[in-house]
Parts: C-alpha cells; structure tokens; sequence
C-alpha cells in the first residue's frame, strides 16, 4: 500500500513538474533571452522543489508557481547587471555577450513601461554615463526636466521591480 | 552532474520526499511562544509593574501596549504569510496598523509643541536610552523565530520581510518592557517606547534580507 502510494505520488508530482516547467517556458519567453530561459526554468524547478513546504495545499497551485517564478526572475536580473556592472567598473570585456544582450533585452522590456521621455533621460545620463547638460543637449529637454524625469524613472523601475516580486 | 530541461524533472521527483506544509497557524503559534517566552523573562528577571498585575491600568500605557500589540501582531502576521507566497497577496494590513502606531509619538511631539505637556527636564535621559536598549533587546527572540521562519519558507520580497521582521520584534519587545517599565509620561512612552520599533525596522530591512535570500 505504502510503496502504492509513493508511487502514485511520484506520478503525480512528475505530471505537475512537467506542467510547471512548460509553464515557467512560456513565462521567461516574454521575460528574458532565449538562451538563459533553459537556465532560469531549471533553476526555479530546484527552488519549488527545495520550498515544496511552503506551499499551501488548501490553495491554487499556479498563484504560488508564479511567485517563485516571479523571484527567481528578479533575481536573476539582478545577478545580469550586478556582472555588468563589475564588468563596467572593472574595464574587463564581456565575457559573454549574451549576457549584455539579455540584459538590454530586460532593460527593454522594462523601458517600454516608462513614458518616453524618462526612458531617454534615464539611458543618456544612467546608462551612457553623460552628464545632465549634455543629456539635455541630446535629447531637448531642459535640465531640470532630465533630472526630474531620470529620479521619476528610476522610482517607477524600482516600483516596478518590487511589485513583480 | 548538469542536468537539461527534459532531465530534470525526472531527477526531482526520484527526490520525492514527503514535506509538512508550512501553516499559518503554526507560524503564528511560534510568533506567540516567542512573545509568551519574552513575557515571563520580563516577568522573572525586571518584574511586572505591580499597578498592572492588580488590574489597575494607567491611560497612556493601555493606549501604548494597545497600539504595540495590534502592530505586532499585524506585522507578525504577514511575516509568517509571507514564507509561502503567492501571486496577488494582499499583505497590506499591517500598514493601516503602522499608521496608527505613528499617531503615539506624532501625539506626544504634537502635544509638546503645543507646551499642552510640559517639556522633560532631559530630552534623552538614562531612563530613555535603557528602554530603547531593552525594547530591542526583548525583540531578539521574537526577530529569530520570525527568521527562521522565512528561512523555512520562501519569501518572494526579503527586503520587505526583513523589514517586517524588525517592526514585528519591535513591537513586541517594547511591549514586554511596558509591562516592566513604571513611567507612564506622554512623551517616554511615545516617543523612547515607539523608538525600538523604528530602530528595529532600520535593522531588519538592514540586516535580515541577507539572512532570508534563496
């Protein structure tokens, strides 16, 4: 009876990985580049694995698979520019180009959520590394308007990001 | 060994092993064997007020201890939904609570503005610093149970819970001392019994997010 159920259990619980991890594919499609959506998938199969205990079994399933998947892409965001940035600092080149991409693909997927006009000061003057003056020049807006849409942007990013967790 | 997408699945359920589910309820009865725990060492080693073990309580402290316990059990209690997560929680009980906690101090500072209550004869006296340490230091218990439970589970904003964390130990630090503590002023109470709240969110979003991370 008792090697029945482990059985079944196994079953089950292969049907319900398999159904996550077409799930979880089809989430990071929209979300990251395509060659690390292989990665992310694996690594938040392990994490609903090794957190099995803090699913609730009274409630959905599919709430709770999308928090952890929600996380693991969060954090894997910030692993991608935490890299980019000691590449920048660092002067080091890109060891793998893929991840710039995906990190533009993410940042991409990020700036289309802004107004244009933050989107320009936030790329000129945080991604560029030019000054306000310079970014004004470039992008005709005047510099009190560059910094108050760069510190608008970058508030709706982070609220972004926090909410997506 | 590395394992592909069409592997791993395989490999995770020959690793089936049976859990016990994370529940709300045991999360809570940790949360208040901890605040229990912290009651009767505030009981064995400070001693109670004797006014409030005979059932005569004064205005202020009821108000205050009132106001600590709502918070402390509103912040408790989203700590422990938080380690296991969901898509749409609405986990935002515990800010109208926080809101309402802010009206002690904000009452006491209001009030002394206003030369409605007299000045202290010191701003930050011994009396103060003892009951901003200890409020904190009461909290500790209550701060790693609530750890330990994250750690357990799988909190999807770490920032916040660790924030959380140190509101809920606050809260439930400075409320044990009240039932130690004799003064009963508007301002030592508002102000030196609500500070270990704020110091403790300070630290929990500080330090516990690293603590929680999966």
């Amino acid at each position: 009876m008792g090697a029945w159920v482990m059985i079944n259990a196994d079953w089950y619980y292969t049907a319900l990985l398999t159904f996550s991890k077409a799930w979880l594919q089809r989430y990071y499609a929209r979300k990251v580049a395509p060659c690390q959506q292989d990665d992310l998938v694996q690594e938040t199969l392990l994490s609903l694995h090794r957190k099995l205990a803090s699913y609730d079994p009274s409630r959905p399933f599919l709430p709770w698979l999308a928090a952890i998947a929600r996380y693991r892409w969060v954090d894997h965001l910030r692993q991608v520019y935490r890299s980019r940035e000691v590449e920048l600092n660092d002067s080091l080149p890109s060891s793998d180009e893929h991840e710039g991409i995906s990190a533009r693909i993410s940042l991409d997927s990020l700036f289309a959520l802004l107004p244009p006009a933050q989107a320009r000061a936030i790329e000129l003057v945080r991604i560029e590394g030019r000054s306000v003056s310079e970014a004004s020049a470039r992008c005709g807006q005047s510099e009190p308007l560059v910094k108050v849409n760069v510190h608008r942007g970058i508030k709706k990013l982070s609220a972004l990001i926090e909410k997506a967790r | 060994m590395p394992h592909t997408n069409d592997t791993i699945v395989d490999a995770l359920a020959a690793d089936l092993r049976p859990v016990r589910p994370m529940r709300f309820a045991e999360g809570m009865a940790l949360v208040g064997a901890a605040g229990a725990v912290t009651m009767l060492m505030v009981a064995g080693t400070l001693g109670w007020r004797s006014d409030v073990v005979a059932g005569q309580f004064h205005a202020v402290w009821l108000f205050a201890n009132g106001l600590f316990l709502v918070l402390g059990l509103a912040s408790a209690s989203t700590v422990v939904a938080m380690a296991s997560p969901r898509v749409g929680q609405g986990l935002h009980g515990w800010k109208w609570a926080a809101a309402a906690a802010v009206l002690l101090p904000a009452t006491a500072l209001i009030l002394l503005a206003a030369r409605t209550i007299s000045a202290p004869a010191e701003w930050i006296s011994p009396i103060d610093r003892y009951c901003l340490a200890m409020g904190l230091g009461l909290g500790l218990l209550t701060a790693t149970a609530l750890t330990w439970w994250l750690r357990r589970g799988a909190p999807a904003s770490p920032n916040r819970a660790g924030l959380l964390v140190g509101i809920a130990s606050g809260s439930i630090g400075t409320l044990a001392l009240g039932f130690s503590c004799s003064f009963d002023g508007l301002y030592h109470v508002g102000v030196w019994h609500s500070a270990p709240i704020l110091v403790g969110a300070l630290l929990g979003r500080l330090i516990i997010p690293r603590l929680v991370r999966w």
